[in-house]
């Protein structure tokens, strides 16, 4: 019996033992370093946007729900950083607190859109060609045919404004792109041999997609969840400009844009103020969606 | 009389070893049929009525060009897919409607070595896992014994045990073949099936797979299927070889006899090709015209004839019959008998 | 046109390298390649014959740099040339086969429309007359009704028929080079026949000078005149083909005619070589090849062929050897 050591002349660099756990900063700074520029500066723009939208109600310099007639449509001044609105209340601090509605509602929903349809799209993916998937496809098919505002009207008619029920209506129409994406994408990895290997090797349904198909489609989904969340920021806004999210006096950046609308022309840097807020925060989440996609593309580069 | 039939005559009137008197053959392929309807009334013949047997611990070649239907007879083996027509019998059980818990014991007395090594194994799981896990699934020893059993695996198909630890990118093609192998002897299966095991690999590798295949053969019992389109391939594990032409099996022999007097035209042209040379390059043998028939619409009449250099008349009305050239010799070709076996085995016979 | 004797393609001491990896991909190869001539790069995976071949074409993947040496093509400097030039070159001088014919081709148009597209944009043809050129290069390299083939798209033709389809495009330029990159390892045994007699063909009619890169020596049996053995970026052997496949040399030549040949010895198995040559480039001295050499041990030279890389050393018949132990052998003999 002879059996040849393939091994031979293996560069001892393949071989080193794995890396020791560094400090957090560090692999933080590691973990950044690697990617592309886009998503270095989402994630420094949006970790700081997160920290200060939590610490919002302790560190704002006033009350953002106070009046103050005597002061209304103030100019920017040491007193209010960025003016008082129509009302004299603080836009600075109306701000700060101004973007915790719209951000949570829109991250909790992209995450719950992409957790449910990614699971769906599978499903259904794996078993083309079948009835369940056939039933899937004229579901997105209907579902992708209607606004989510028009949804959301209709929720909000029935079980009244609220986190549940916005978070339900743009979920409801939210999941169907990740559906239709992950479905693609397991149409692709089906007629890999790894995953036809894994049929023959006996392994169940189950595992075939929890270890195989999901951890090879994720990262371009998740990609796309990140581009959406930009999308979904506006929607929420214009849920609250409809009067369909937050309900006055709370402090929402959608809804200081629909106040700010008659002063527009005295005081241009209401309408300015909540709308920087709002497209810096989609860029942030976009751009770092974007470093992802760019990732995903161009192959495996970084973390295993 | 059919073919299998036929075979089954074939087979018994075959001098077994002493002690294996009776036993029927492990492998038993009954005019198998695999047709892919496009339409009502098309139909894509893939497999179109095979028969085969392979016995215990034997190993048989099927040999034939790509579109011929030979990893469509691996996919049905192996119950990837399910046959339109024909029955196929493993171990003495019918396996073309098992299901479920039987199923999955089929798995284990079955297994498949796929062409690709690369795509074979998923890209971003650790060897050792993608080894381990189809031992998990069918709940074969605790975990520190699966490590184990890997382990001592890996050492059987020649690799040590950093291997455990990689990812597939950080392997050659001939290493991932034989992790590849590696995961399907795990299951401890009686029966290989290799579909083309090296084609996707350079000539050093090639022969270092055949080499592990024969070890591993003689050292488990296996009963193999080899499924290449390269004869010189199979020629080294094989003790029979089917030549396989659009659907159907055209000639079945012990591998000596095949090499030495191939009785079909298809032979013969395959044999040429393969011992390539210069002269070679322009010999008659290998002139067979254009490309393989679509198996949409096979050819009238012998299947080979649009190809054959001795056609005649009779070839393009009546398809021949598998008939016996020897006790263990098999030949569908109406004019075998005028074919001079003129050109035996080349050099490098063994 | 080229007035000294010189051949048409030389290569002086090319020199490949990535970064991030030790040692170049392709160290030191020259080659030279003239008019009608066949010569056969043989290797394995990883041994840097695709690379030459990019190199050649200047089409080397991201990251890949040609860090020294020259390409002379018909007496032009290759590496030097505008980009411009160089891509008239590519289309028309020097053409190339691939291994994967379909893979080439653009699924979303049909081959006939892909193979005038070049004619009409380098020779000025009119829609009609590329056509009429395309049919009869169609039907010169084989194809049964060229008619009905240009009118078909890539997946609907068979391996054997794309690579056919890749030759007409690769002779629409009128070339003096050919570069074939494992044109026939994808194909059925019966096919690969006819590709090669169809490469033979053509470059006896168009005298074309050819590269042929393969790892399988019944390939080169049946094409080659010239055959230079590479083995991790270097040429360990040289010579006419006759002469290398007949009396190999290089301990690794002759195993990997062994492998070729798929022949057994008297136990029964297939002689092969050990080990893989994927990271012989990572060895910093001596010959790349001793870690898999049996030579080495035999000729008790274990020692010098670890320390010391040797150089090519010809014979009077212009057969060099990269090769310590063949170089103690010819001082024994002489």
């Amino acid at each position: 019996m002879r059996i040849d050591n393939p091994s031979q002349g293996v560069a001892a660099s393949a071989l080193l033992p794995m890396q020791p756990r560094h400090a957090a900063a560090l692999r933080l700074w590691r973990f950044l370093s690697g990617r592309h520029w886009t998503f270095r500066t989402g994630v420094v723009i949006l970790v700081a946007l997160v920290t200060t939208l939590i610490l919002a109600p302790w560190i704002v310099p006033h009350d953002p729900a106070v009046q103050n007639l005597m002061a209304r449509l103030s100019a920017p001044s040491a007193e209010h950083w960025l003016g008082t609105d129509h009302l004299g209340r603080d836009l600075f601090s109306r701000l700060l607190v101004g973007g915790r509605f719209t951000v949570t509602i829109a991250m909790v929903t992209v995450l719950l859109s992409f957790t449910v349809g990614t699971l769906i799209g599978v499903v259904a993916g794996r078993g083309a060609g079948g009835v369940l998937d056939e039933i899937t496809m004229r579901v997105i098919d209907v579902l992708i045919s209607i606004p989510d505002v028009v949804v959301a009207i209709f929720l909000v008619a029935i079980f009244g404004p609220g986190y549940a029920t916005l978070i339900a209506s743009l979920t409801v129409i939210g999941w169907t792109p990740f559906a239709r994406l992950a479905r693609g994408l397991t149409l692709a990895i089906n007629a890999q041999g790894y995953i036809q290997a894994a049929e023959v090797l006996g392994c169940s349904r189950s595992f075939i997609i929890l270890r195989h198909v999901i951890p090879n489609i994720i990262r371009p989904i998740a990609a796309v969840s990140f581009l959406r969340f930009g999308h979904k920021l506006i929607t929420v806004g214009a849920l609250s400009f409809l009067g369909l999210g937050v309900q006055p006096p709370a402090a929402d950046w959608a809804l200081m844009l629909a106040d700010a609308q008659p002063y527009v022309e005295r005081l241009p840097i209401l309408m300015i103020a909540p709308g920087l807020a709002i497209f810096v925060a989609a860029l942030s989440v976009t751009w770092i969606g974007h470093g992802l996609e760019i990732e995903a593309r161009d192959g495996d580069s970084g973390d295993e | 009389m059919n073919s299998y039939t036929l075979l089954q005559t074939v087979l018994r009137n075959t001098p077994e070893p002493a002690g294996a008197a009776v036993q029927p053959p492990f492998v038993e392929v009954d005019e198998l049929a695999k047709h892919y309807f496009l339409s009502r009334s098309f139909s894509i013949k893939s497999v179109d009525g095979v028969s085969f047997a392979i016995r215990q611990g034997e190993v048989l070649g099927l040999v034939g060009e790509s579109g011929c239907g030979k990893s469509t007879i691996a996919r049905l083996l192996t119950r990837q897919t399910s046959p339109t027509g024909g029955e196929v019998k493993i171990a003495g059980q019918a396996i073309t409607d098992v299901d479920g818990e039987d199923l999955k014991r089929l798995r284990r007395t079955v297994q498949l070595v796929f062409q690709d090594p690369f795509g074979a194994l998923d890209p971003r799981m650790r060897i050792g896992t993608s080894m381990e896990a189809p031992l998990a699934q069918h709940h074969i020893g605790t975990r520190e014994e699966r490590r184990d059993k890997v382990m001592r695996m890996l050492a059987e198909v020649g690799l040590d045990e950093s291997f455990y630890e990689r990812y597939p990118r950080q392997c050659s093609g001939g290493q991932l073949q034989r992790v590849v192998i590696g995961r399907a002897l795990l299951l401890e299966p009686r029966f290989l099936i290799c579909d083309e095991p090296t084609s996707a690999l350079d000539a050093s590798m090639r022969t270092q797979i055949l080499n592990l295949l024969t070890d591993l053969k003689r050292r488990h019992g296996l009963t193999m299927l080899m499924i290449s389109h390269d004869l010189r391939v199979v020629r080294h594990i094989c003790d029979r070889i089917a030549v396989m032409y659009l659907g159907r099996i055209v000639e079945v022999a012990d591998r000596d006899a095949l090499f030495k007097t191939p009785r079909h035209p298809y032979t013969r042209a395959l044999i040429a090709a393969s011992m390539l040379d210069r002269t070679g390059l322009y010999a008659p043998e290998i002139q067979l015209r254009g490309d393989l028939p679509s198996p949409l619409n096979p050819p009238r009449g012998c299947r080979f004839h649009t190809r054959c250099a001795h056609a005649q008349a009779k070839c393009a009305q009546a398809e021949p019959k598998f008939e016996a050239a020897s006790e263990s010799h098999q030949v569908r070709c109406h004019f075998w008998r005028d074919l001079q076996p003129d050109r035996p085995a080349q050099a490098g016979s063994p | 046109m080229n007035k000294t004797n010189e051949p048409l393609l030389v290569i002086e001491d090319l020199k490949v390298a990535f970064p991030g990896q030790p040692t170049p991909v392709i160290d030191g190869l020259s080659l030279t390649l003239d008019r009608g001539e066949v010569l056969a790069l043989v290797g394995e995976s990883g041994s840097g014959k695709s690379m030459t071949a990019l190199s050649l074409m200047r089409l080397l993947p991201a990251g890949g740099a040609i860090a020294g040496g020259r390409i002379r093509f018909d007496g032009e400097d290759v590496l030097s040339l505008p980009d411009r030039q160089m891509n008239r070159l590519r289309g028309g001088r020097m053409a190339m086969l691939f291994q994967q014919p379909q893979a080439m081709l653009d699924p979303t148009a049909r081959v006939g429309t892909q193979i005038a597209e070049p004619l009409r944009l380098h020779r000025g043809l009119v829609r009609r007359a590329a056509m009429g050129r395309v049919l009869e290069l169609l039907r010169d390299v084989g194809i049964p009704d060229p008619a009905v083939r240009a009118r078909c798209f890539s997946h609907e033709l068979s391996g054997g028929m794309a690579q056919r389809v890749m030759m007409a495009a690769a002779l629409s330029g009128d070339p003096d080079m050919l570069i074939a990159d494992e044109p026939t390892t994808a194909l059925d045994v019966t096919v690969q026949a006819q590709i090669l007699r169809l490469i033979d063909e053509e470059r006896r009619k168009r005298n074309l000078a050819t590269l042929l890169i393969t790892h399988d020596l019944a390939v080169v049996a049946a094409l080659a005149d010239r055959v230079a053995v590479m083995y991790a970026g270097r040429i360990v052997e040289e010579g006419p083909a006759k002469a290398v496949l007949q009396a190999p040399q290089h301990p690794y030549t002759r195993a990997l005619m062994r492998c070729s040949l798929l022949v057994p010895d008297p136990s029964g198995q297939l002689l092969s070589i050990p080990g893989s040559g994927t990271h012989a480039r990572d060895l910093t001295c001596g010959c790349r090849f001793h870690p898999r050499c049996s030579a080495a041990a035999e000729h008790g030279l274990a020692g010098r062929c670890m320390r010391s890389e040797p150089t090519l050393k010809p014979d009077p018949d212009g057969h060099v050897t990269r090769c310590w132990a063949v170089e103690a052998e010819k001082e024994t003999a002489a």
